[in-house]
């Protein structure tokens, strides 16, 4: 293990605990503001937005919304769909990957 | 290292036959979590090894950070080159919905002692505070004890790290999976995680906005503007859930209205 992933392996563990124990026990003697609670329900969703959307719309760097050639979008507007649908976790997976494998195949095939 | 520490405090909690009985059941209630939780753990130690973090680093990561999305977004991140400060940033946001459980646990079980939070804080997932809470839903009045919280968590912890080691000896000694289209697979995770939080206009501006950003301002440097994006998202979620508000209030009485 390098020192470069033992300091992101430590620094990552003590930010993930800083929102868990001691908020637990923070939040028992502090009242939290309003404006911070209002905010954390949009903070997930934006995350993996910001992270999901350059990858599936912008997979070789450039943008590329032609469905024929960007495997990636169709692959995430399948699992947006599903997820849209069915709540759990693995039905969009499998979704996913069956439209990309379905559109390497078709594209291979022509 | 956490842990094991906090697992011998969590098993001496579980040792009268009261809590011993309260920790079997978080665990039986959580356990349906734990499969479906491991693909995930699964798909993490194979994306750990093949973004560089190796066997050790992989369940390192799993057994010390325990944080699913949190996780794959830091690897992902890892393996994009970003700089240790956006990772643990990004992280640091991600995380932040824990402290909406942590608000709502630290209110509904008061009576948990200090020492208590301190531990149990280590192991809460979106899993085990789902699995608690709709306990503390269904009986309000009755004090749910530490060990029920205990008994799911530790379940997920332990389900979570077996996934991933299965994952990093897949990733290691299988085929080269990225000929799969193995990534597709963590950001349809991702959209499974967030299209059902989409409830309200409010998130979808704060959804748009977001994505509008991180595709426009993707090749900042160090990842700066995928931060940018995620502030920006968030801000105007929040600034439209409070337009909204104010448009659903009622309109103030007047002076004249009083008087009538």
């Amino acid at each position: 293990m390098t020192a470069q992933t033992l300091a992101l392996i430590i620094g990552c563990s003590f930010v993930t605990y800083a929102m868990r124990g001691p908020a637990m026990l923070i939040f028992s003697r502090l009242q939290v503001p309003l404006f911070v609670r209002q905010a954390l329900p949009f903070v997930p969703i934006c995350v993996l937005v910001a992270i999901t959307a350059p990858a599936l719309l912008a997979p070789e760097r450039s943008l590329d919304l032609n469905p024929l050639n960007n495997a990636w979008m169709l692959a995430g507007l399948g699992a947006a769909v599903v997820a849209a649908w069915r709540k759990d976790l693995v039905s969009p997976v499998l979704a996913g990957l069956a439209v990309f494998w379905l559109h390497h195949a078709i594209v291979t095939m022509s | 290292m956490t842990s094991p520490v906090a697992q011998h405090g969590l098993a001496s909690q579980a040792k009268s036959p009261n809590h011993r009985r309260a920790f079997a059941l978080g665990l039986r209630d959580a356990a349906p979590l734990f499969l479906s939780g491991a693909p995930f753990g699964l798909l993490f130690g194979i994306l750990a090894y093949d973004v560089g973090l190796g066997l050790w680093g992989g369940q390192a990561f799993s057994s010390l950070i325990f944080a699913g999305s949190a996780q794959f977004a830091a690897a992902d991140l890892f393996g994009k080159g970003a700089g240790l400060l956006v990772i643990f940033g990004v992280t640091a946001l991600l995380n932040a919905r824990h402290l909406l459980y942590a608000l709502d646990l630290a209110t509904r079980c008061a009576h948990w002692p200090s020492w208590g939070r301190l531990i149990v804080g280590y192991f809460l997932t979106d899993e085990s505070y789902a699995v608690t809470a709709r306990r503390l839903d269904a009986r309000p009045h009755d004090p749910l004890p530490l060990a029920y919280f205990a008994g799911a968590s530790l379940g997920m912890y332990f389900a979570w790290n077996l996934s991933t080691a299965v994952g990093l000896v897949l990733g290691a000694s299988g085929p080269d999976l990225s000929r799969f289209g193995f990534s597709v697979a963590i950001y349809s995770a991702y959209i499974a995680i967030f299209v059902p939080l989409l409830v309200a206009a409010p998130r979808w501006v704060a959804a748009g906005v977001s994505l509008v950003l991180a595709v426009w301002l993707r090749d900042w440097p160090n990842q700066l503007g995928l931060v940018t994006a995620i502030l920006a998202g968030i801000v105007a979620g929040y600034a439209s859930q409070r337009l909204m508000d104010r448009r659903s209030e009622p309109p103030a009485a007047s002076a004249g209205d009083e008087a009538l």
